[in-house]
């Protein structure tokens, strides 16, 4: 292994043009990641062309690069506009443009980019030192594990949003449901699409995101009375304080760890990864009714763990031949075209390609945290402009992102209509976290349960005691239990002190 | 109170809705091999817990509402400022729909162009020629950005807006 990084190295420092290439890449996918509908996937398919003409270890150094920066650039839009840039910073948004109302912008970019870049780094090096046994782990999760998976993430539902335990529920269901639309993934039955050959390909989520927060909070601040005087003010990234970096540690460590055992799960990725890590952040937090309203770990959480995810989704990729994610997936493309074949010998016929693309991803992360900087400088003069003129181009902005994914206009219509549902959802307090988390889950949720319960021949005994599955499923229903008795406990305390001052 | 009517409306949509759709999953076509984990099994679950929980939160909302009913005085007003903010999203709501449909018949350029002069007025500012000059320069940038840097379509629109947004992407 050695012997395998310091040939890694040697390229390196023989192909200055190398670090060019990295610090190029960084700065494209923060670019592309923070431009909401656009995401990391388009900017890598984008690049893999010019790829032809570099040979194959700068190739995959420039892709990879593109994947680092895209997963940190979508949370500079989320936090100051409250516009996910890309999927996995969904999650972001909802502590992250809470914390920037608070004026408190330039904290939560800090904390963001400081996770990033910390669960960036944990995921490279286990990346590094674990790809082999974790991607033959990997192997273990069959459909009624991915099914335990999910319910961990589904049973937060509950817990987010700190008001009705019941309105969290339904705000979850919605968006369970509205993953069902389109054609069922096992017998191929069209569901609710009501004749719409539109609707057979389903709600796609990356609209559905985009829609429930940006055009939701575009309305909202459109009926406000604030109209040029801003509530986010003075942006200058702040990392944070060593006292406040170790306020976060547990958090970050999880999710981070959560992160990278994800993304290394093929077909599931840096979105999933952020939303179990947000989940699981509010389960283990002593006030999970603060998340929402601006705390460092509702940022902290699903940043590590999206950064975290993208190392762990190169496991499968680089050892199995699997893609880990959806973008890595289009990057298997550009492998291909160098005719390099990933899978278990891409290890032993190409150990320089491998550990170089390793040591690229480390550096990348470093990168991240200098450009980030910059990055989320440049965003901030955008606030500087009246929202009168900022919210009509969010708008714009989002609509042509999301047009320009397919060139299909249906898409801009889900986005419109998942932005009113957005907005109303928001008026009557329900949470939105959990019915984003519904219907990003939803799909592998369902999906898994019923392929796990055919192949088990519909035996719910044999299902759910696979030694994996049931260590998840007796721990998320611990926790749910644990939820409701908090909330309860919660409930009596108010009570008891609304007795008290009466 | 207004608040508590819109969270019962809601919540009784959200009950008739999910109803009516476990009776639509019912209707799936069934498939012989997977009987037993088909098309509606996974729907059905969902809409009728729905249904369960909306219910129940639509009986309370109106134990609550005649709860409130019983100790207001006097009649049930609307804020003004609440009129002023309805009346601003919905004009925002009608402009968005309207860009969507001239997105697509009018092309990306005009549609995009005047939209953002329209929806500027729905927030208060002064500034008109700073919303023209805005207006044009993002356009002009999106333009450029999209069908001459990425390479990626936008719409044309139809008949002789068509031709004309041709003469520039």
């Amino acid at each position: 292994m050695l012997e395998a990084y310091g040939s890694a190295l040697a390229y390196l420092f023989g192909n200055p043009s190398s670090f060019l290439l990295i610090i190029f890449s960084v700065i494209w996918g923060i670019a592309f990641g923070s431009v909401p509908g656009l995401t990391g996937i388009v900017g890598v398919a984008l690049l893999i062309p010019f790829t032809f003409v570099f040979d194959p270890t700068a190739g995959l150094l420039l892709l990879s690069g593109v994947y680092v920066g895209s997963t940190f650039g979508g949370s500079i839009s989320a936090i100051l506009f409250n516009t996910p840039g890309s999927p996995e910073a969904a999650c972001t948004a909802l502590d992250g443009y809470p914390m920037a109302k608070k004026g408190q912008a330039g904290k939560a970019l800090g904390i963001a980019l400081a996770s990033s870049a910390i669960g960036g780094i944990f995921g490279t090096i286990v990346l590094m030192l674990l790809a082999p046994p974790m991607a033959q782990f990997a192997l273990n999760f069959g459909p009624p594990e991915y099914f335990a998976l999910a319910v961990l993430g589904i049973t937060a539902i509950s817990a987010i949003g700190g008001g009705s335990v019941l309105k969290g529920l339904v705000a979850g269901l919605l968006g369970l449901g509205i993953a069902t639309v389109g054609l069922d993934p096992i017998t191929g039955t069209e569901r609710y699409t009501f004749g719409n050959l539109s609707l057979l390909t389903g709600i796609s989520f990356v609209p559905a995101i985009i829609g429930t927060f940006a055009l939701a909070e575009v309305l909202q601040r459109a009926g406000e009375r604030t109209s040029t005087a801003d509530v986010i003010t003075d942006v200058s990234t702040k990392l944070p304080s060593m006292k406040e970096f170790l306020a976060t540690r547990f958090t970050l460590l999880r999710s981070s760890s959560i992160g990278a055992f994800i993304g290394a799960l093929p077909g599931v990725g840096a979105t999933t990864a952020a939303f179990i890590s947000y989940s699981e952040a509010v389960r283990w937090s002593k006030r999970p009714q603060d998340f929402g309203t601006g705390v460092a770990e509702g940022i902290a959480a699903p940043e590590s763990a999206n950064n975290s995810a993208v190392g762990g989704s190169m496991i499968p990729l680089l050892a199995l031949g699997i893609p880990g994610s959806a973008t890595t997936a289009v990057m298997l493309g550009g492998l291909t075209i160098h005719g390099i074949i990933p899978g278990p010998l891409l290890m032993e016929t190409n150990t320089q390609l491998v550990y170089t693309v390793f040591i690229g991803m480390f550096i990348a992360n470093i990168l991240m945290l200098v450009f980030g900087i910059r990055a989320a400088r440049y965003f901030a003069l955008v606030l500087k402009a009246p929202y009168a003129l900022v919210g009509p181009a969010i708008v714009v902005l989002c609509m042509t992102g999301v047009y320009a994914l397919n060139s299909n206009i249906v898409d801009v219509g889900v986005m419109l209509a998942m932005g009113a549902f957005g907005f109303l959802l928001r008026k009557l307090q329900y949470p939105i976290a959990s019915f984003v988390i519904g219907l990003v889950l939803g799909p592998i949720a369902e999906r898994s349960l019923r392929q796990g319960l055919v192949i088990s021949d519909y035996d719910y005994w044999d299902f759910a005691s696979r030694p994996i599955t049931a260590v998840l499923l007796i721990g998320s229903l611990a926790s749910l239990i644990y939820g409701f008795y908090g909330q309860w406990k919660r409930h009596q305390v108010a009570q008891a002190a609304k007795l008290s001052e009466g | 109170m207004a608040h508590r009517l819109l969270d019962l409306a809601f919540a009784s949509l959200l009950f008739g809705l999910s109803i009516f759709l476990w009776f639509v999953a019912d209707g799936f076509p069934e498939s012989r091999r997977f009987a037993q984990a088909d098309a509606d099994f996974w729907p059905k679950i969902i809409f009728a817990t729905m249904a369960l929980i909306t219910g129940i939160i639509a009986v309370r909302t109106l134990l609550n509402l005649r709860k409130d009913r019983a100790q207001m005085a006097g009649a049930f007003t609307i804020p003004p400022q609440f009129r002023v903010a309805t009346v601003r999203i919905g004009a925002m709501g009608v402009l968005i729909l309207t860009y969507f449909v001239a997105f697509q018949h009018v092309g990306f350029i005009l549609a995009t162009f005047v939209f953002l002069i329209l929806a500027s007025f729905v927030i208060p500012y002064k500034n008109n020629l700073a919303r023209v000059i805005f207006a044009a320069c993002f356009t002009v940038v999106l333009v450029l950005f999209f069908t001459q840097a990425l390479e990626l379509p936008l719409p044309r629109g139809t008949g002789v807006f068509y031709d004309l947004n041709v003469l520039f992407y």
